[in-house]
């Protein structure tokens, strides 16, 4: 239930992570619902906040900016973003950076967050979310601009387990132990995507509940629902289609490591469907907190062709 | 996870550097990508970890074939009228060759499409046959399209708009008064009539051939919409030459003697039909008080 724009479960939440609170259910803010909620009052709204892709509203000064603005007066925002690339060997982008404190500034954000991964060097951006080389080198290099980032930002960073469709041989520790040692190492907060960890345990033959209980529960500030696509041979992170059975459980799972409970968002980045839909997917997570499994299919097959990261929702056309 | 006990394996940025090659090669088969990656001295199936449902090239393909993927996914968006025109098979190897020439190095997709309309117009077979060809027809639509992106994000003048406009009379009259061009404004020559194509092609109806010809054009948005302007000489000119003005603008009356002058008309007959046309265009977003 919506009371002043925070649900009472949300409200009376005592748990906080890293100081941050749990904002309650939320969903990602696509330009394919402004009409709904500019013509709609914030009362209506019915999620306790909205979590934006930062990179679409750097620069953007039109009407998705306008519609933010609204937004971020009704309800909390997080900014998620996809071009930090905390992983890559680059020098850290000023610009972006800069670029990316001066939104911050002007919304507000509960937190920003980013993903464990690479996105290119030299100069090139492949806007994919690239696999990380899991070795003590890397878990160095990551530490220090994760620290170099939350000095500059003013704020932890809140970082995200990626979905994956590849490992090194050369890596030396799993992708749980990484994170947890980067969170133990730099402050920094834990986005867990429950659905990526279904993908990428999936793709590589981990058992995705170890991967949850690996984390340290006082770091995890958000979860991550969505539903990926069947390729036969693997899954792609496609957040076209309804949270499935095996990521319920798990999102079931990683709520009750956090005692009081974090903030839950729901991913749906391509065949968007209505407000009223998403809504109504995103209403299971109640019932999952509450040990009732929600009703949910297995995850779709999808023919060749699925796109991981899909890049409707980073453009405002 | 730690099969590389005695072979630490390749480091980090030796690792990143082989994958980006890989991934943005411009090759048509992995097989030539890893072989132009060569030169990093890593093997794929010594480097990535296959399974028995996917060797090591297959995992590493998924990561190549989404790059080239995703990037035509968005031109594809941003240029909505030129794929229709030109149709999916000949967009697409416009796109690829425009990605294998300047890949993307922006935080942001949207500046992906920026130097799309130059890329098509530098491609065009040489000695070319000039303006209003057929050939000139992909990069002048382009051009267009990208104005609309570039309007619907820029700073605009939505903000002023709340209050009410200047008189035309004081608009005309006063020096003081200055009005400038909205950054949100694109100022296009182009050389085709492209208004019903983009109408039809929104509509989802049939569509021929624009008509060429000599087209100025302003894009320009207003309370958030974003609209083809289609401009007289005289219009054209005299937001040409307040473009030159800058940030500062300048005033109408100043304004209208170089318009005068350009077009070799009178000075009052310039400024009559600035009188009935500022109105029009304060609220069209194609200028701003400045």
């Amino acid at each position: 239930m919506i009371t002043g724009g925070v649900s009472d479960e949300a409200a009376s939440a005592s748990a906080f992570r890293l100081g941050l609170p749990n904002l309650g259910d939320g969903v990602g803010l696509r330009h394919v619902h402004f009409p709904h909620l500019m013509a709609t009052a914030p009362s209506e709204w019915g999620v306790d906040w909205f979590e934006i892709i930062s990179e679409n509203f750097l620069d953007h000064h039109g009407y998705a900016a306008h519609v933010l603005e609204r937004i971020a007066a009704h309800r909390p925002v997080v900014m998620h973003g996809v071009s930090l690339s905390i992983g890559s060997i680059a020098p850290l982008d000023r610009v972006y950076l800069r670029k990316l404190r001066e939104l911050a500034e002007r919304i507000r954000p509960a937190w920003i967050s980013d993903h464990l991964c690479w996105t290119g060097i030299n100069g090139r951006n492949t806007h994919d979310l690239l696999p990380m080389l899991l070795t003590e080198q890397s878990l160095a290099h990551v530490g220090d601009r994760v620290r170099a980032v939350q000095d500059y930002l003013g704020r932890e960073l809140i970082l995200e387990n990626p979905s994956s469709y590849l490992t090194f041989h050369a890596s030396q520790m799993s992708e749980a132990e990484f994170l947890a040692r980067l969170a133990d190492a730099t402050g920094c907060g834990l986005l867990l995507d429950v659905n990526n960890v279904y993908v990428s345990a999936t793709n590589h033959g981990f058992d995705p509940v170890a991967y949850i209980e690996r984390l340290p529960a006082e770091h995890i500030v958000q979860i991550h629902l969505a539903g990926p696509s069947d390729c036969g041979t693997h899954l792609i992170d496609t957040h076209d289609q309804p949270v499935p059975s095996p990521v319920w459980r798990l999102y079931a799972l990683a709520q009750a490591r956090t005692a009081g409970g974090v903030a839950t968002l729901l991913e749906w980045d391509a065949n968007i469907p209505p407000f009223a839909a998403l809504l109504d997917e995103l209403g299971k997570a109640k019932a999952a907190r509450s040990g009732a499994m929600p009703e949910a299919g297995e995850v779709r097959p999808v023919a060749v062709g699925a796109l991981s990261t899909p890049i409707d929702f980073q453009l405002s056309r | 996870m730690a099969d590389n006990v005695n072979d630490p394996g390749p480091d980090l940025a030796a690792l990143q550097r082989w994958m980006l090659e890989v991934v943005t090669s411009e090759s048509w088969t992995l097989d030539d990508a890893l072989s132009g990656a060569a030169r990093f001295g890593i093997d794929c199936d010594a480097a990535v970890v296959g399974t028995q449902r996917l060797s090591a090239r297959e995992r590493l393909s998924i990561y190549v074939d989404s790059y080239r993927m995703r990037l035509i996914e968005c031109l594809r968006a941003e240029f909505p009228v030129l794929r229709r025109f030109v149709g999916d098979q000949v967009f697409d190897l416009f796109a690829g060759a425009y990605l294998g020439a300047k890949p993307p190095s922006s935080y942001t997709l949207f500046d992906l499409g920026a130097g799309f309309a130059d890329f098509l117009d530098a491609a065009r077979p040489q000695p070319n046959d000039g303006r209003g060809t057929l050939e000139a027809l992909p990069a002048n639509l382009a051009r267009l399209e990208r104005a609309f992106a570039e309007a619907e994000r820029a700073p605009g003048v939505e903000a002023t708009q709340q209050s009410p406009f200047p008189t035309p009379f004081n608009l005309v009259l006063l020096p003081a008064l200055r009005v400038r061009l909205p950054q949100s404004l694109r100022l296009l020559q182009l050389d085709f009539d492209f208004s019903n194509l983009l109408a039809q092609v929104a509509a989802d109806q049939p569509f021929g051939t624009p008509a060429a010809g000599d087209m100025l054009v302003a894009v320009a948005r207003s309370h958030y919409r974003v609209r083809l302007h289609r401009l007289e000489r005289w219009s054209f000119s005299f937001l040409s030459l307040l473009r030159d003005e800058g940030d500062e603008g300048g005033s109408v009356r100043e304004l209208i003697p170089g318009v005068a002058g350009e077009l070799g008309q009178a000075q009052d007959e310039i400024g009559a039909r600035l009188f009935a046309w500022l109105p029009f265009a304060l609220d069209a977003g194609l200028l701003a008080v400045a």
